[in-house]
This record gives structure tokens, C-alpha cells and sequence, in this order.
């Protein structure tokens, strides 16, 4: 008995047909979707009732020989039975109305079906003569299948569209016209089209083409068979082509499933196609199993991709185990000798040698020798490791060797590239988390992130359908480091494509950044209608990023533009289409969630250059200011190592240790750079307080709002809002630090609260600048009129107003400086004016001494006279010279018309004048003037006198 | 849901409270830790025994010098103290009554998710004695924990562990020492393997993988509990860590814990993976779950109150101890934001 007699049916039959249509799909989730696909539309096609909205449509897309035509025929053999349901599985070699008619006909002919074909046939009568393109024959289309399928009395009505190469823009509107027509004739549509996508710019037009219809049907993708599931996949055809369970089960090892499905690149039906011929080379041998002898035999004769080239190189073997003995030594003939005799089994059977049979292959060689297996070969590491179950280290080849002796049909490790590329332009929203995935293991992996990446959910997308539950949309926070120092930042990757960026997903990632969760959020995206900028224009997103408004956070959109170029694309025409290059782009992310178990040159490449792009975009020490620790606050205080605040002194490592007591290393003291240290030439120079963004943005806050005491918590939660803070020291001691730098420098003052006020020192300064020249003139004009009393009291107090003056700082001083300066100066001035005014008051006190001495005199001399008769009175001292008394004793408080010592000695004089007026009226109204033999004087001093005389006696002589 | 916070709180501050009990993280030697424990293994293949100081001293001296089968370890005066401590202080693998010293059972030790030292006395192998050393050290040094935030399957430079230093978690703080024994302590436990100037995940016991599930099903659900979370999304982000996280997490990986019920079960088909408050609870109090995890899961669920209290606990040591992060985990009991 033969080993192929053993099937009832052949197993490894790759054309789909009707016969095989009920082998399961590979992996078990495919065949689940397609099960569930297929349960809905029975259940929907027993309704035998118009439900307007009962259609169940499908797409199924997947690359040539993934399985496409199984689900049309596994279709029909499902709804064979289904009373009252029509099945037309058509074939169109372009999908449009017109040579959909054609092939429907053409099918049912050939079918012999007996049914009656005239509404067909009419239309086709009527369409025949209209171009492809004629928009005119979707409805004459549509009302003909419409019409077929009344007549026939079908509620239902599944139209399955196989192989379609092509697709125009108007089908969109055929479907639309197909839905109406059955929709009035009261039947229930249901469309299934395959499509092969086998370039992404079709899957594009497709997509385009489909449109909302695209949204309403499950899409069941096809993907390529992974390594994992090469053996059940075997297994499972084999199972139902066969009653030997047995057979089944071992025909194709797990080894040799692997090595098949690697060399077909996943693809099932080349993988049913070499099955198939080492099945008949086993047959041959009368083997009951595939070995890696028949393996190797197949793939030697097997064209493999590129001209020329077998699935398997003896040529490529020779090479390395020439290459063994010069590269390694003699060791490299141990394992030359090795290869030669086993690799049918390492490379055919995937086999992996445990560590002591291969010690033993290798002539007992000690345990660290074979750590010479690993040595590369011409640039490639032969064996790779792995450890058991049970930890024990088991050698099998490398996949790059594995790689170089089989030209295979470029099997990219467990990851679909394709699949992952149609995927994003039509399930945009399921890739999203993968995208994120693809990120945190690229970012991680190129050591961009310091922290390994912890995922954030940062909501959900609304399911595509009532069945499917809600779809998660994913980030990653991360730390990243800021270029030259030691500290990190933390970050949100995350990335989304083809897609608006849901609001629920902007509203997280701003609630994160509001809080300090990150600092920053990066954003890789595409959107060829919404650019990241127009969408940043709308008021929606306006909306969401307000609380960013006034903040140093945010978020980093990376585009197009930025990552064009890591996009390696095959046809140049895919340049101008955006979506599908995105889709290429996003795609390599999402491959390199496999980066570790799978890797490949490619994809490692991609994950170097897009961690380098990310690289340029990370937040540096001019966007992210440092809080420094303790320690580092106390060397920058350090005023015995740096000097005073306005020196520029250079300062060694070794002084620092010097000084502080403790070692600083480069590497410390980078954090500190660009806003508190800047580096010359090895050494360090203290930079100004006002390079620091804190300290600014302190300053700030106080300056725009003068009137307003703040606390440090309050000072803090603004500062906060302002300026991006990372580091190791506690903020709000940091903040301290700077307020007590911001009062030490003028620019605030503290209470006793704690609070803290702005102080403008520009206005201050201005406004104590007048204040000052009003004192100055005040002073001088009141020390004057010290003077004009008492020039020895004004003297002192005029130098003094002259050093005042000369204190006066110049406008070249630093405004802190100078406003302190003129702070001193406004006290100097204030001493003075207290000095002047105890003159003044001297004078004020000297002078009314004065005045009353003179009013004293004058009162006497008043009263004096007016004691003489009233006849004597003006005899004695006339009226006109007692009012001449008066008004010069009113007028010598103020004299007027002279000033400085000149009107000091006019004072004087007229003081000491009217002293001796006031004192010589007093001795003529007291009668004790001086008579010298003046008859009349004499006559008056007896009249002034007041002495009794009873006669005067008058003795006249006339000449 | 808010019933099972005060459980929470109660259990995570229980475990703070053990943690920092036990103060710094001392040099173990963990060779000769490793080698104490194989002596022992031999001395009591049933797991099940009682030496008296001499005897024990004996067994350390054997260690000491070494034997015709395996060479000694030349430790110092101090070196055999330390050793000494380690087993019996720390791993408990010993446990001291008057005179003697006995075999510790599982029951006997605070985290019930530890190995006994009769379990790890009668491990099948060799191998399997140093995995369950293993899984302990993770539960009797949680700091332990951090490694899974700085390296992966895939290796980084062996200067990653240079960015632990200074930093809090769980209960410590890792200072340059700690870093350096931690490096140490987890090559000889194989959890770590240095490849060629990196370093890479070797393997990962149990306590390691339920922290690590436990924290990525919180985040995934944004700290709720009793939520389902697709099974893919969680083997997605074990797969830097795991081979295959769904053969890993469908194995008998929970036996070694022993919990009193499935840590995680899987539903609709193994599509769907949910966590119990009940299995939180649970395996906070085994020391299982970071106190910030738990932070963030109160302050999702639990009342500012409840917070408060385990923010306090928190602030206290960090305080203590001002390390690089601090800002960084006491955001996860703030009561502000999220």
C-alpha cells in the first residue's frame, strides 16, 4: 500500500474546488471569522421575512494562494441548502455592472441551471452596446438581477464577487444601485466580494472605490501562515483526508512544517504545492514520514525566488564549510564536518541539537568550546541558542544561515508585512494599538526610552459593528533622556493612521500633560485629507488643546514629511500616494512588535532609523529646565568658589571638590548646563539667575500681577504651568531657592507671610529718581532760607546737600543696583531734611526770639507815648514814625529781593537797624535823649519825662 | 467595586509595614546562599528537619572550605554571618526556636506565595532549587521588581542598572549598592544572563510573571478590577519578556504561588483575561503588587480617605529616603488628576 494510497481524498490539493471546500482555515482565528461570518448569513437567510436592513456583506481579501476562493466555494456549500436563497458566484474580469451581467449569464449557462435567464438576457441586450465605463448600465443592471431573482420567488439573493483584479470608481455606485433594486423588489441583498490586493495602491483604490459599503461588511482577512501554525495546518488538511489519525498526525513534523512554510513565505497554496511533491519523493523512499533528506532533495530541485536560485543551495554549504577551517581553525573542521552530516536535519527538520550531543558530535568537546558554534562565518553567525524547558542550551542554525542556503519567498519572521499594510488602509482603527506596540518596542529596543514603556489606554474607538467590542486605542509612557545630562524626562509615544485623531484619545493625552503625567506627547501620524496643522485649526481640537494654551507641554505631531524617507518603496509611483506609503511606514512599526523573536535586517534597519528620527525630536535642556538637588543648589550658592554674583570667575572640578567637600564629575554637571552653569574650555562658569527659565518664569508671574501677594505653592503651580521642570531636586524647593534669589536680586520682596510681591525696579527707580531731585530742590530751597537767618546753622547742611547730590547714581549702574543706591540715597536725603528742619526750627525759634524783643520794644515805646498828653505825643514821636516802626518789624520775617549771603546781611542790617530805631524811640518817648544844649530836645525830654512842671518858660531871641 | 478597596488598602499597608520592617537590602552571597541551600539538601532530602548552631555551623564551614565534590566558596568571618542571616533572617528557609534551627514551611512564612524551605529542600532538581530561591528573592527583596522596568528578552547595556540607582520601589530605595547586588544576586539566580556586554531576561518565576501580569492588566484597564481585557493585549505586552506569553500564562506557572484562587482567569473562549478584586487583594498582601500600583487602583476606585492613608504610609519612607523619583510615585497617591 502505498503511502499517497492512504488518502481518500489527495491532501495536498492547493486549487481550492468544491470538494475540499470544508478543510479548515489556518490559523484557527481565520477559520473562526469565517465561521461567524457564515452563521450570521444562514441565520440572516432563514428570515422569510423583507428586512430592509438584513443584508450580511463581506469582504475577503489575502494574496494569491491565501484561501480566498475556499471561502466562495465553503460559501456556497453552506447556503446549498438554504430554501429560498439564490447563490450566483460570479468571476468578472472588471467589476463593473456591464461584465458583471456578462459573466453572470455566461455562468448560469455553462451552470445549465434551467433557470429562465430572459431579465438577464434583456438587459444585456440593452448594455451590450454601452461602453465599460457607462454609468447608464448600474441600474439597468441591477433592476435585471433584481428582476432574475423575483421571478425565481428568492428572498434572498447572495452575489459573490472571486478574483477581482480590478475595480472602477463607479462601483460604489453599482452596489448603491444593486441595494435600491432589491431594496424596492422587496429582497434581501447580500454581497461576499474577494479581493487580491496584491498591491497596496489597489487595496487603496478598493477601499476608495467600496466606500461606506467598506464600513457595513466584516472584512476577513487572509493572512499568510506563520511558523507557529506550519504544523497544524498540515495536520488539519491531513486529518480530513484521511481515516488515520495516526498518519495525520506525523506525516509532516513540526521541523519540516516550519522549513516549508518559511521557504513558501507563508503562503498556503506554495506550501500545499511543496507538500505535494515531497509527499511523492516520501512515497518514492517509502518513507511514512517527510524528513529533511526529502526536504533538502525538493528544495534543491525547487525554483526559489530570483533568477536562478533553488529553495535550497547545496553551493551556499559548500561555501561556509570551505570558509569553516580557515575562519575558526580546526575547531571549523569539527563543525564543517558537522554541517555536512547534518544538515538535512538542521536545516529540513528545523532540528535543534541539545548541548551535550553536540558536544559529543563535536569529539567531547568542553562546554565553553562550544561557544565557538557561535562565531560567525563569512559575516553570519551559523548556530543560534535556546534554552529547553528544563534550561538546558540546545544549538540549531541561525536564521540568517537559514536564509543564505534557502532563497525563500521572502518570509519576514512571524510578521505579515502585507497584511499589516492592507490592514491600515482598511481597519485602520484595529492597528491602532499595534502601532503603539510596534513604538514602545522600537523606542525600548534603540535604547530612546530609558524605562522599558508601560501602555496607557487612552480610550476606546467606537465598534465598527453591534458584534464587535469597542476597540481599544493605545499609548506607551516612557522616560526619556535629555541629550547630554543624566536625567530623563517622561514622554507619551503613540501613533495613529489614516485616521482623525479621536477626541477622547486628545483629551487623555492633555489631561496627562495638564498633570505632569508626561511632559510631552509624540504623535506619529498620517491623514492625507487632515493634516495634523488643519486639524489643529478646528474648533474641536481648539477645544481639547485649550488647557495646553499658555504651557510649555505639548503635543509633537510627527508626519509625513518627517518620515518619508525611512520608507523604502518599491514602485516610485506610490510617492504621490500618501496613504499608501503611511500605510508601508505604520506597517514596519507594527512588524517590530516581532523584533526579538523574529528578527530580519530590514526591519532592524527601520527600527535604527526611526529611533535616530525620534532622537532629533527629543526635549532638550533649552526646552526642559533642571530643578537641581540640594547639593547642587549649595555648590551654585557656593559665592567663595564662584565669587560675587557678577563674576565670571572659571571654575576647576578640583576647586569644587576643594570647596564643597565632595567630587563632581562632567557627567554631574551637565545637568546644570544652559541655565546654571555654562562650560569653557573644561572649567565652569556660574551662569546669570536670569538664564534660568524658573527664575524667569518667576519673575514673571510677579510682574504681572504687582498688586498681588503670592505664596510659594501658588508660585510654584505657575511656574509649573510655564516651563517644562525635570530633575532630582523637590520643586517647591527649587522654587525657594530662586524667590529668595528674586529678593536678594530687588526683583521681589517677601512678607512676613512668606508671600512673595514683584518689585519694579524700573518704575521704583524712576519713580524714586524724582522723588530724589524734588527733595534735592526742596532741601536746597529750605536750607536757603536757613541760611537767610543763620548762616552758620545752613552751612553744614549744605555740605551735606552737596554729598547728596554726588551720590546720585548714574544710569549706567545696574538697575538692582542703582535702585538700591537711590534707596539709600532717598534716607540720606530724609536724615538731611530731619537735619534741616531742626534748623529750621532754630531759626523759626531764634528769629521769633527776635521779633519779640522788637514787638516788646515797640509795645513800649507804644505805651510810652501814649501815656504823654495827646497834644505831645506826635512832639515826641510822630504818628508817621510809629507806623514807619511797625511796618518794618512786620517785614523782617521775610525779606524779599535778595538771597544767599547778600540777603543774610541785609537781614541782618535791617534787624539790627530797626533794633536801634526801635531802641532810640524808646529813650525819645522816655525823655532821655540827648540834649546837648538843644533848648526844644530838652523841652521834650521834660514833656516825654512825665516829670510835673507847673511852667515852661520860653525865652525867644529874634535877630 | 469600592468594597474591596479598604481590603486593598489594608493589605498593601500590612506589606509596607513588613517591608520596612526588614531595613536595607544586605550582600546575600548569593553563591554561597545557593550552595548553603544544596548542603541543606542534601542533609534533609524529605524537606522535613531540625539541626541544632554546631551542626548548622558545620554545614556553612563545608561551605566554606568545600569538599571532593565541589570546591569551597572561601568565604570570611563576615561572609559566613551574612550567609547565615540571609537564610535565616531573610529567605527564612531556616527558621530559629530556642536552641535549634528548623526546615520553615510555607505556613510559617508572612508571604504565602513563597516557597517553604521544605519545598525548596525537596525541589526535583538542582535547577529547580535555584528557581525557587528565585521566586523568593523577588518576594523577600520587591525592589527586585524594577529590573523589569530597565531591561527585556532582548538585553540592554549592563549600565541600565545604573538608572535604578536612586530610585524607589516597592518599599526601597535602590542606592549604587543595592544596583550592584541586584545585578549580582538575579545572574546567579538566572533570572538574568549577561550576553556578550549585555544583559537579557533569562527566565522569570512565578512571583516576577505576576507582577508583571498584575500591573499589566491594571494598566490596560486603567487601574479598574473585575473588567475583561483582551487576551492578545496581554500577551502583546509580555512578549518583550516571555517567549510565548500564552503557553507561559496557560501553564501551571500559578502552582508556585498557591493562591486560594486562579490569580487570572481567562474567558469567552481564552480571548478575554480578567483580574479579581479578591486575586488584588491577595496578592498585594503576598507582597506581590507594587504600592503604587495599588495606589493608582484606590485612587481610581477608593475615596480620597482611603487614599490618604496609604499616601501617608508612602510619603513617610520616601521621605525618608529622597530618591531620584520621588515626584514620580508620589504622583500615583495624589489626589489630583487621574
Amino acid at each position: 500500500m502505498t503511502l499517497i494510497s492512504r488518502f481518500h481524498t489527495p491532501p495536498f490539493e492547493y486549487m481550492a474546488n468544491r470538494n475540499n471546500a470544508h478543510i479548515r482555515f489556518t490559523p484557527p482565528a481565520v477559520e473562526r471569522h469565517v465561521g461567524v461570518y457564515l452563521e450570521t448569513l444562514a441565520n440572516a437567510c432563514k428570515s422569510t421575512t423583507f428586512d430592509p436592513n438584513g443584508s450580511v456583506n463581506a469582504l475577503i481579501f489575502g494574496e494569491w494562494g491565501h484561501g480566498k476562493s475556499h471561502v466562495l466555494y465553503r460559501t456556497e456549500r453552506h447556503l446549498q441548502a438554504a430554501p429560498g436563497v439564490l447563490v450566483l458566484t460570479l468571476v468578472p474580469e472588471l467589476l463593473n455592472p456591464k461584465r458583471v451581467l456578462q459573466t453572470a449569464i455566461t455562468s448560469l449557462r455553462a451552470r445549465d441551471s434551467g433557470l429562465d435567464l430572459k431579465s438577464l438576457e434583456d438587459a444585456w441586450a440593452k448594455v451590450s452596446t454601452l461602453s465599460d465605463e457607462d454609468r447608464a448600465s448600474e441600474r439597468i443592471v441591477a433592476r435585471a438581477f433584481a428582476l432574475f431573482a423575483k421571478n425565481l420567488d428568492r428572498r434572498h439573493v447572495v452575489l459573490l464577487f472571486d478574483e477581482v483584479q480590478t475595480t472602477t470608481d463607479s462601483f460604489q455606485g453599482f452596489v448603491t444601485a444593486l441595494e435600491k433594486e432589491f431594496r424596492d423588489a422587496q429582497i434581501v441583498l447580500h454581497l461576499l466580494q474577494c479581493h487580491s490586493l496584491a498591491t497596496l495602491d489597489y487595496a487603496l483604490k478598493v477601499a476608495a472605490s467600496l466606500g461606506p459599503w467598506l464600513q457595513r461588511a466584516r472584512q476577513i482577512h487572509l493572512p499568510a501562515i506563520q511558523l507557529r501554525d506550519a504544523h497544524k495546518f498540515f495536520a488539519d488538511r491531513l486529518a480530513e483526508c484521511t481515516t488515520d489519525k495516526a498518519l495525520a498526525a506525523k506525516l509532516v513534523p513540526d521541523g519540516v512544517a516550519r522549513t516549508i512554510c518559511e521557504a513558501a513565505g507563508g503562503n498556503p497554496r506554495k506550501m500545499l504545492q511543496y507538500a505535494g511533491q515531497l509527499l511523492r519523493s516520501c512515497d518514492e523512499h517509502h518513507e511514512e514520514q517527510f524528513s529533511g533528506r526529502g526536504v533538502v532533495d525538493v528544495f534543491s530541485r525547487e525554483a526559489g525566488m530570483g533568477a536562478g536560485k533553488r529553495l535550497y543551495s547545496e553551493q551556499e554549504l559548500r561555501r561556509i564549510v570551505e570558509l569553516l577551517p580557515q575562519e575558526i581553525g580546526p575547531f571549523g573542521v569539527r563543525i564543517a564536518s558537522l554541517l555536512e552530516k547534518r544538515i538535512d536535519r538542521l536545516f529540513g527538520e528545523w532540528e535543534a541539537i541539545t548541548a551535550l550531543e553536540i558536544s559529543r558530535e563535536l569529539g567531547d568537546v568542553a562546554a565553553h568550546q562550544l561557544d565557538g558554534l557561535l562565531r560567525p562565518v563569512d559575516g553570519l553567525p551559523l548556530f543560534q541558542t535556546r534554552e529547553d524547558d528544563f534550561g538546558s542550551h540546545e544549538y540549531l542554525l541561525s536564521d540568517a544561515f537559514r536564509r543564505r542556503l534557502s532563497a525563500g519567498f521572502g518570509y519576514t519572521g512571524s510578521v505579515d508585512l502585507k497584511q499589516n499594510q492592507v490592514d491600515l488602509l482598511f481597519r485602520p482603527t484595529e492597528l491602532q494599538a499595534n502601532i503603539a506596540d510596534g513604538l514602545r518596542t522600537i523606542l525600548f529596543r534603540e535604547r530612546v526610552a530609558t524605562a522599558n514603556p508601560r501602555p496607557v489606554p487612552l480610550g476606546e474607538f467606537p465598534p465598527p459593528a453591534p458584534a464587535y467590542s469597542p476597540i481599544p486605542i493605545r499609548g506607551y509612557r516612557t522616560t526619556v533622556p535629555i541629550a547630554r545630562t543624566s536625567f530623563a524626562v517622561p514622554v507619551l509615544v503613540t501613533g495613529i493612521c489614516s485616521l482623525r485623531p479621536p477626541l477622547l484619545m486628545i483629551e487623555r493625552i492633555v489631561e496627562g500633560l495638564v498633570s505632569g503625567e508626561w511632559l510631552f506627547a509624540y504623535i506619529f501620524y498620517s491623514n492625507e485629507n487632515l493634516p495634523w496643522a488643519n486639524w489643529e485649526e478646528e474648533e474641536e481640537a481648539k477645544n481639547a488643546l485649550a488647557p495646553l494654551k499658555n504651557t510649555q507641554s505639548k503635543i509633537i505631531a510627527i508626519e509625513d514629511n518627517d518620515w518619508g524617507e525611512l520608507v523604502h518603496v518599491s514602485d516610485e509611483r506610490h510617492r504621490t500616494q500618501p496613504s499608501v506609503v503611511a500605510a508601508q511606514f505604520f506597517a514596519d512599526i507594527v512588524g517590530a512588535t516581532r523584533l526579538i523573536d523574529s528578527p530580519s535586517e530590514e526591519a532592524e534597519q527601520f527600527a535604527v532609523r526611526l529611533a535616530d528620527l525620534v532622537r532629533t525630536r527629543l526635549p532638550t535642556l533649552s526646552t526642559v529646565c533642571y530643578l537641581p538637588s540640594d547639593d547642587e543648589r549649595a555648590l551654585l550658592d557656593n559665592n567663595d568658589l564662584w565669587g560675587d554674583r557678577r563674576s565670571t570667575k572659571e571654575v576647576s572640578l578640583k576647586e569644587m571638590k576643594e570647596k564643597t567637600g565632595r567630587s563632581w564629575s562632567g557627567r554631574d554637571l551637565n545637568n546644570l548646563l544652559d541655565s546654571y552653569l555654562e562650560k569653557r574650555k573644561g572649567n565652569y562658569v556660574r551662569r546669570p539667575d536670569d538664564t534660568c527659565l524658573i527664575y524667569n518664569a518667576l519673575r514673571d508671574v510677579l510682574e504681572e500681577r504687582p498688586k498681588q501677594s503670592l505664596s510659594v505653592d501658588d508660585l510654584r503651580k505657575e511656574m509649573e504651568r510655564r516651563v517644562v521642570t525635570a530633575g532630582s531636586g523637590d520643586p517647591r524647593d527649587v522654587v525657594e531657592w530662586l524667590l529668595r534669589k528674586l529678593v536678594d536680586g530687588g526683583v521681589a520682596v517677601v512678607d512676613l507671610t512668606q508671600s512673595y510681591r514683584y518689585r519694579d525696579v524700573r518704575k521704583e527707580s524712576r519713580e524714586r529718581d524724582q522723588s530724589i531731585a524734588a527733595s534735592l530742590k526742596e532741601l536746597r530751597r529750605r536750607i536757603a532760607d536757613v541760611q537767610k537767618y543763620k548762616i552758620s546753622l545752613a552751612e553744614p547742611l549744605a555740605a551735606e546737600l552737596t554729598t547728596c547730590e554726588r551720590k546720585k547714581p548714574k544710569h549706567d549702574v545696574p538697575q538692582n543696583e542703582r535702585l538700591d543706591l537711590l534707596i539709600a540715597l532717598g534716607q540720606d536725603l530724609l536724615t538731611l531734611s530731619n537735619k534741616v528742619s531742626a534748623a529750621e526750627a532754630r531759626v523759626k525759634e531764634e528769629t521769633q526770639n527776635v521779633i519779640d524783643l522788637l514787638e516788646e520794644l515797640l509795645t513800649k515805646v507804644r505805651s510810652r507815648r501814649s501815656a504823654l498828653p495827646l497834644r505831645w505825643q506826635p512832639l515826641i514821636l510822630s504818628d508817621a514814625q510809629l507806623d514807619a516802626l511797625q511796618l518794618a518789624l512786620s517785614h523782617i520775617a521775610a525779606p524779599e529781593g535778595a538771597d544767599g549771603e547778600e540777603l543774610y546781611e541785609l537781614v541782618t542790617r535791617r534787624r539790627e537797624a530797626l533794633e536801634s530805631t526801635l531802641t532810640l524811640a524808646l529813650t525819645r518817648v522816655e525823655g532821655r535823649v540827648q540834649a546837648n544844649g538843644d533848648s526844644l530836645q530838652e523841652l521834650k525830654n521834660l514833656i516825654a519825662s512825665g516829670a510835673p512842671f507847673q511852667a515852661v518858660t520860653l525865652t525867644v531871641e529874634i535877630e | 467595586m469600592s468594597d474591596f478597596v479598604p481590603d486593598l488598602v489594608a493589605a498593601c499597608r500590612k506589606t509596607i509595614a513588613r517591608f520596612e520592617k526588614q531595613k536595607g537590602h544586605p550582600h546575600l552571597y548569593p553563591a554561597a546562599s545557593q550552595a548553603l541551600v544544596l548542603r541543606l539538601r542534601e542533609r534533609f532530602p524529605d524537606g522535613r528537619g531540625v539541626l541544632d548552631q554546631p551542626a548548622f555551623d558545620e554545614i556553612v564551614a563545608l561551605v566554606d572550605a568545600g569538599d571532593e565534590k565541589v570546591a569551597g566558596l572561601h568565604l570570611k568571618d563576615a561572609g559566613r554571618a551574612e550567609v547565615e542571616k540571609a537564610l535565616i533572617d531573610r529567605y527564612r528557609i531556616l527558621l530559629r526556636d530556642v536552641d535549634t534551627l528548623r526546615v520553615s514551611t510555607r505556613a510559617a512564612l508572612e508571604s504565602k506565595a513563597a516557597f517553604g524551605g521544605d519545598e525548596i529542600l525537596q525541589a526535583p532538581t538542582e535547577a529547580a532549587v535555584i528557581d525557587r530561591l528565585a521566586h523568593n528573592h523577588f518576594l523577600v527583596f520587591p525592589e527586585a521588581f524594577k529590573v523589569f522596568e530597565i531591561l527585556d528578552r532582548h538585553g540592554v547595556p549592563q549600565s541600565a542598572f545604573d538608572d535604578v540607582v536612586d530610585q524607589f520601589h516597592f518599599a526601597r530605595k535602590i542606592n549604587s549598592v543595592i544596583a550592584d547586588y541586584l545585578r549580582t544576586e538575579l545572574i546567579q539566580y538566572r533570572v538574568l544572563r549577561r550576553k556578550d556586554n549585555d544583559l537579557e531576561l533569562q527566565r522569570i518565576p512565578a512571583s516576577g510573571l505576576s507582577y508583571l501580569v498584575t500591573e499589566f492588566l491594571l494598566l490596560l484597564s486603567d487601574h479598574r478590577v473585575d473588567v475583561g481585557i483582551r487576551a492578545s493585549d496581554l500577551f502583546e505586552q509580555l512578549s518583550p519578556f516571555l517567549r510565548d506569553p500564552e503557553a507561559s500564562l496557560h501553564s501551571k506557572w500559578q502552582d508556585d504561588l498557591q493562591p486560594e484562587r486562579p490569580l487570572i482567569n481567562f474567558e469567552v473562549g481564552g480571548t478575554q483575561v480578567r483580574l479579581s478584586s479578591e486575586s488584588l487583594v491577595w496578592q498585594t498582601e503576598q507582597g506581590l503588587v507594587d504600592p503604587k500600583t495599588v495606589g493608582m487602583v484606590v485612587r481610581r476606585n477608593g475615596s480620597e480617605q482611603q487614599l490618604s492613608a496609604l499616601r501617608a504610609d508612602v510619603t513617610r519612607i520616601v521621605n525618608a529616603n529622597s530618591p531620584r523619583n520621588a515626584k514620580e510615585v508620589l504622583a500615583g497617591f495624589s489626589n489630583r488628576g487621574r
